[in-house]
């Protein structure tokens, strides 16, 4: 436990984790491998060049667009910028399929920025993630754009398989999660309740004999990226250490579940997200309430 | 019995005063101020050019004028400053001449077997009764009441602080003595706090307990004993607790019949040479400790470092240290959390306006004493929902209590802050 608390201390020295900003920014940090092997991905398919572009067009107009509302409102709420934009058009561009028109990149982030974030009171305060919530709005709006045929950062939809490349994307999303454990980032009971719920999830295909049954969904469409840097966004955290590790198990489940129930959504990770997260207070009311039966309304030391 | 405290963060700030010798410091000034005392309703009893003697009261309470509160020093009222809405700020005294007021005098064994009315009546007249506050709401308790448990903090854990058992050595007769007297206000038990080993004489009787705490800061602050007692915290405000060293001053006033003016509190931090443990009366203006104030890259605390409240012109009355970071070295040796939180209260990591909510990390829970998840109190404390709050465990708590949170809150909020508007309200409906 020392030794854990040692490396914990060492982490936090890097990424200064008391700036909500910085803090923020630690998670984007913590996804530029996985991005970074999503290009050599699309390269070793032959569309290198056009994805890193497709990627870099989708990324800048959402950080634009982001950066717009930001100083709308908080220019009309004659409040500091709010600290999360950043992160929120970065993980926006990542969801997104590379080299989407432009407009529509800017009416997902719009409605992302607006309904997802700035109506709540910003970073800290929303329910759902606004990245996941403008992806999905455009999913929903232009069906036409095959927002399910190609999913986030390149990555081959659920159930294509396991190739060596997308092993190499999982292993990048999974080192990201772990530096963002590490500094302090993000909740590791969130991230092993999702690897519990899914184990679960798919043990009737485990105990078929399709032993990688849960690696295969995750390593399709954007459930690596989505369990590692958007689920663990430090704004729609439970607050009980039970809600955190029921929050993760959920987000799994329904991924799932949308999954095999429904073959018209072959990603169903943005749904999955956004339905758990709107459990989360659930989740926290239940803590709350079994916490007060348990003990009565006075404090207990650990 | 002894307590071992799991979860907390002790910060290092530099070369902590051990057991020097402790300067005295003379101020010219002294003030009183009714904010240091939460729930007086605060009425000047002198006005400006009167004499004041040690010991005399000074201010009273409007809704029970029994309770008062004298001055530490003889002098003279040189001002009486209003604040917002004309309520008195403060009392500021000159002081002159050596006149002090005498209380009478008793043995020892007498002293320790006072009926409690007594001691009542003399915690009152002498202004000691404003030391004692209470759980919940952290105020000074109604002259009426009776409290269930007693707590004497003599552990003080908080970086820098002066060491009890160093500060107590002389006085271990007066302390003890304070501790009998007291113990015959409570209906239940008085607990004596002291740190794992702490050479503190302690007379344990049937209703006096001597309990051990160990571990990292939180270990010594009021509201972690009355958890750890396992008493249950109700609306009424019954719990009380009271300071090492004005136990030690209710000692010797038993005794020597005279109102001890001076407290000892530590000057210390990564700013200033020479740490040490100074005599001064409480409420003694700042400039006579001769720091170079508004000296460039220095930041002066007073207070319990953790609330970070930077120092005003004068003493508090609850001050037990003053602290002077250096916004250059603050981060010196540490990392990690501890690097991060001693640089924000240095200043050296000072951020604008935020405006953010507060995002849930782990590292509440890493300072954080309680099973209770700390951020579900937190967020029924930030948006006002009193019920909840109280449902999870608001109301044993104080200003103090919180402070690590704020401090290692990414988003950079004043949970202190929240939790006295939340206490406020509770109060408020429990009145009505």
């Amino acid at each position: 436990m020392n030794a854990w608390r040692r490396l914990q201390d060492e982490a936090w020295s890097l990424v200064p984790c008391l700036h909500s900003e910085r803090l923020l920014a630690s998670f984007v940090l913590a996804s530029l491998p996985a991005a970074l092997i999503a290009v050599v991905q699309a390269e070793a398919e032959g569309a290198g060049q056009a994805f890193v572009i497709g990627l870099l067009q989708n990324a800048g107009v959402a950080l634009l667009t982001a950066a717009l509302w930001e100083r709308l409102f908080a220019s009309v709420r004659g409040r500091a910028p709010d600290s999360g934009w950043i992160a929120t058009a970065w993980f926006y561009a990542l969801l997104l399929p590379p080299a989407l028109p432009i407009a529509y990149v800017a009416a997902g982030m719009s409605f992302g920025a607006v309904f997802g974030m700035h109506v709540f009171g910003g970073t800290g305060r929303y329910v759902a993630s606004p990245a996941v919530l403008g992806a999905l709005f455009l999913e929903f709006a232009y069906p036409s754009l095959g927002g399910g045929a190609l999913s986030a950062a390149g990555q081959a939809l659920w159930p294509a398989g396991v190739s060596p490349q997308s092993w190499g994307f999982l292993i990048a999303c999974f080192a990201g999660a772990a530096f963002l454990i590490g500094v302090g980032a993000a909740s590791w009971r969130t991230l092993a309740g999702a690897v519990l719920g899914l184990v679960l999830a798919t043990s009737p295909a485990m105990a078929d004999g399709d032993l990688l049954a849960p690696v295969v969904h995750a390593a399709g469409g954007s459930y690596a990226i989505c369990w590692a840097f958007i689920v663990t966004d430090p704004s729609t955290q439970s607050l009980s250490r039970a809600g955190r590790f029921l929050h993760g198990a959920t987000f799994s489940l329904l991924v799932v579940l949308i999954r095999e129930a429904d073959p018209r959504h072959p990603d169903g990770v943005l749904t999955a997200v956004l339905l758990a997260g709107l459990l989360v207070p659930l989740f926290d009311a239940m803590a709350a309430e079994a916490r007060c039966r348990r003990r009565g309304s006075t404090l207990e030391l650990r | 019995m002894h307590f071992i405290i799991a979860r907390g963060l002790d910060l290092e700030l530099g070369q902590v005063p051990g057991t020097g010798p402790i300067e005295r410091i003379d101020a010219d000034h002294v003030t009183l101020q009714p904010a240091d005392y939460r729930g007086l309703a605060a009425r000047p009893l002198v006005s400006v050019g009167d004499d004041v003697s040690r010991g005399q009261p000074v201010l009273a309470d409007r809704h029970h004028p029994e309770v008062v509160c004298t001055s530490f020093v003889s002098g003279k009222v040189a001002k009486i400053e209003r604040g917002h809405r004309r309520t008195l700020a403060r009392v500021i005294l000159r002081v002159e001449g050596d006149r002090e007021r005498q209380f009478p005098q008793r043995e020892r064994h007498r002293a320790e077997a006072l009926p409690a009315a007594d001691v009542r009546e003399l915690l009152l007249t002498s202004g000691l009764w404003t030391s004692i506050r209470t759980r919940p709401f952290e105020r000074i308790p109604n002259p009426g009441s009776t409290p269930r448990a007693l707590f004497v903090t003599a552990i003080d854990t908080e970086p820098l602080a002066p060491d009890p058992a160093f500060v107590l050595s002389t006085r271990q007769q007066d302390f003890a003595t304070g501790i009998r007297a007291l113990s015959v206000l409570a209906r239940g038990e008085t607990w004596v706090c002291v740190a794992a080993g702490a050479t503190i004489d302690v007379p344990e009787s049937a209703h006096i307990r001597r309990v051990e705490f160990s571990g990292p800061h939180p270990a010594g602050l009021p509201g972690t004993h009355i958890h750890a007692a396992g008493l249950t915290i109700t609306h009424e405000p019954d719990v009380w607790h009271i300071g090492y060293q004005d136990v030690a001053a209710f000692g010797e006033l038993l005794t020597r019949g005279r109102l001890a003016g001076r407290r000892i509190l530590s000057l210390a931090g990564t700013g200033i040479d020479r740490p040490r443990l100074v005599s001064v009366t409480p409420g003694a203006e700042i400039s006579a400790f001769g720091l170079t104030e508004g000296a460039q890259n220095q930041r002066i605390l007073a207070g319990p470092v953790s609330l970070g409240r930077p120092a005003g012109a004068f003493v508090g009355r609850f001050d037990r240290q003053i602290t002077v970071l250096s916004t250059e070295c603050g981060s010196r040796g540490a990392r990690g959390l501890q690097r991060r939180i001693v640089q924000r209260l240095a200043g050296e990591d000072a951020q604008g306006a935020r405006s953010g909510g507060m995002l849930p990390v782990e590292t509440f829970e890493r300072v954080w004493p309680y099973r209770t998840p700390p951020s579900l109190l937190l967020r029924a404390l930030l948006i006002g929902n009193p019920e909840d709050a109280a449902r999870l465990g608001c109301l044993g708590l104080a200003e103090d209590d919180l402070a690590l949170l704020s401090l290692a809150c990414p988003a950079g909020i004043d949970y202190g802050t929240a939790l006295r508007r939340t206490l406020d309200q509770i109060e408020v409906q429990e009145a009505a």
